[in-house]
């Protein structure tokens, strides 16, 4: 089960084939390196639109979302056992 | 047609157990493992289930309590319909990309005419290849699909479904009717489960069978419509809703339900649900431009209890105040014996493109049509429910979803 953290998180990647590809993220000083993109969520709510990355760090799943408008970043949620 | 050359060819496209395959692919833990998806937390019913949990005899709408008695490590997850509705924009974006005749079915299923590409690959199942090839490109190397092909969409799709996962299969004339005698009415597409029941009574369990019943019989047991349909079944041709698919200009009625947690009794409580539920409804209509005249409710409680009405106006709305006017003093007053209301659905039917019905000059409609388009714009910035009414305060809103046959596409896929 994916559980709540909903915190302001900083990332890093490169554009790859047009898109932007998270390497790394920034959360409570710790730096989490990306291992896996496993699944790429675009949402639009009227004209907001955001992208949520599901990703993959040392065998741990998170889900990261950009704002499109905002240009923020947010670590929305972690998975569980 | 020929023999070995069909005048067309279709590709019906089916991805295997959609929500909970996606839900592996996300979150790689759940890989492999039996999986049910569940509307929310808290929720008891499995609305799908992985294959992994399918082997244990998991089926969509069965409840959780009977699903972990079939298998108690079952992991139910909530669903994510967000994520539903943006991987078959993806794959739209993926088939219309590889061929110019493409038609979404619903959230899961699509089909791709591979008739204007005959010289640009050598067979449709080499194409069929490459499309499950560019759906894991696309996805994850997780999701697998089924592709049938045959010469129309109705042999297709029953092939693409009753093959095993991750297959492609061809159905030909020649293979048709084995095809036909083999799977059971209870798959075929457009069978309801009353249909069904009633033709198992004549001992009649798939399409083929339809074939030896005399005509007459049929005409008197089903009529005239469904005579006409289980004929063209049985000889696999095309029956009426498949040639219909994506030809309608705009959508005929909106609709939208949602079934609670737990019992509501309280008035206040309906009423908002409703209002809620017609928020979303008038939203839809006139983000497509539409109007409507046919205004109906239904209400399920426990047990039998059920009631449901509707009016035809006779001009076409489009604002919510009238709209929910009508629905709350209108209808829902009609509603006597009242009772604890667990399932809600409203809808707005007969619906019509803004320009092609007469607009009202009374000023009071144009009072509205400001105050609606200045909600417009604000909902199409800022998102559905950024103006509320006031009943919606301090309360949660239930958000907009899609359902699996995607029954809105044409405004889903609006751009």
């Amino acid at each position: 089960m994916y559980q709540r953290i909903h915190e302001t998180i900083s990332v890093i990647g490169v554009y790859k084939e047009a898109a932007f590809v998270p390497k790394k993220f920034l959360w409570n000083s710790r730096v989490y390196r990306v291992d896996e993109i496993t699944f790429v969520t675009n949402v639009r709510d009227g004209g907001v639109q955001k992208r949520m990355y599901s990703l993959i760090s040392k065998g741990n799943a998170y889900r990261v979302v950009f704002n499109r408008d905002e240009e923020t970043w947010k670590l929305e949620e972690v998975w569980c056992d | 047609m020929t023999e070995d050359i069909p005048d067309q060819t279709f590709l019906h496209v089916d991805i295997n157990s959609y929500f909970a395959t996606l839900a592996q692919q996300e979150t790689p833990a759940l890989r492999g493992k039996p999986v049910g998806i569940i509307k929310d937390v808290g929720r008891t019913c499995i609305i799908a289930a992985s294959k992994e949990a399918k082997k244990f005899g998991i089926k969509t709408g069965e409840r959780l309590k009977d699903a972990r008695q079939k298998c108690p490590d079952i992991i139910t997850v909530p669903a994510q319909f967000d994520m539903y509705l943006s991987a078959t924009k993806d794959l739209k974006q993926l088939f219309t990309s590889l061929a110019p005749d493409v038609e979404v079915f619903s959230l899961d299923e699509s089909f791709i005419n591979f008739t204007p590409l005959r010289k640009l690959y050598p067979s449709p199942q080499e194409f069929g290849l490459e499309v499950q090839t560019q759906i894991k490109k696309t996805l994850g190397e997780w999701v697998t699909c089924n592709v049938g092909i045959s010469y129309n969409r109705f042999l297709a799709k029953m092939t693409g479904e009753t093959s095993p996962k991750g297959s492609v299969t061809e159905v030909t004339p020649r293979n048709r009717d084995a095809l036909l005698a083999r799977v059971s009415f209870a798959d075929v597409c457009g069978i309801g489960m009353r249909l069904e029941r009633k033709l198992r009574l004549l001992n009649v369990t798939t399409p083929f069978q339809i074939n030896f019943i005399e005509r007459e019989t049929l005409l008197s047991l089903f009529g005239p419509f469904w005579t006409e349909e289980l004929q063209k079944m049985a000889r696999g041709d095309e029956p009426l809703f498949l040639t219909r698919i994506d030809r309608n200009p705009h959508m005929k009625s909106v609709s939208r339900s949602i079934t609670l947690f737990s019992l509501s009794k309280e008035h206040d409580h309906i009423k908002r649900v409703l209002y809620n539920l017609a928020t979303e409804v008038m939203h839809k209509v006139r983000r497509m431009d539409l109007a409507g005249r046919v205004i109906g409710v239904y209400l399920r409680g426990d047990g039998p209890n059920s009631w449901g009405t509707y009016v035809t106006l006779r001009r076409h709305i489009n604002h919510l105040s009238e709209y929910f006017d009508i629905l709350w003093n209108q209808l829902v007053s009609q509603w006597k014996e009242q009772f604890p209301v667990i399932k809600f659905v409203v809808y707005l039917g007969l619906l019509e493109p803004l320009q092609q019905v007469p607009q009202p000059i009374l000023p009071d409609y144009w009072k509205q049509e400001r105050v609606a388009r200045a909600v417009d714009s604000l909902s199409k910035k800022y998102g559905l429910f950024t103006v509320r009414s006031g009943l919606f305060l301090n309360q949660e809103i239930i958000k907009p979803e899609v359902t699996g046959y995607l029954g809105d596409k044409l405004y889903q896929f609006m751009e």
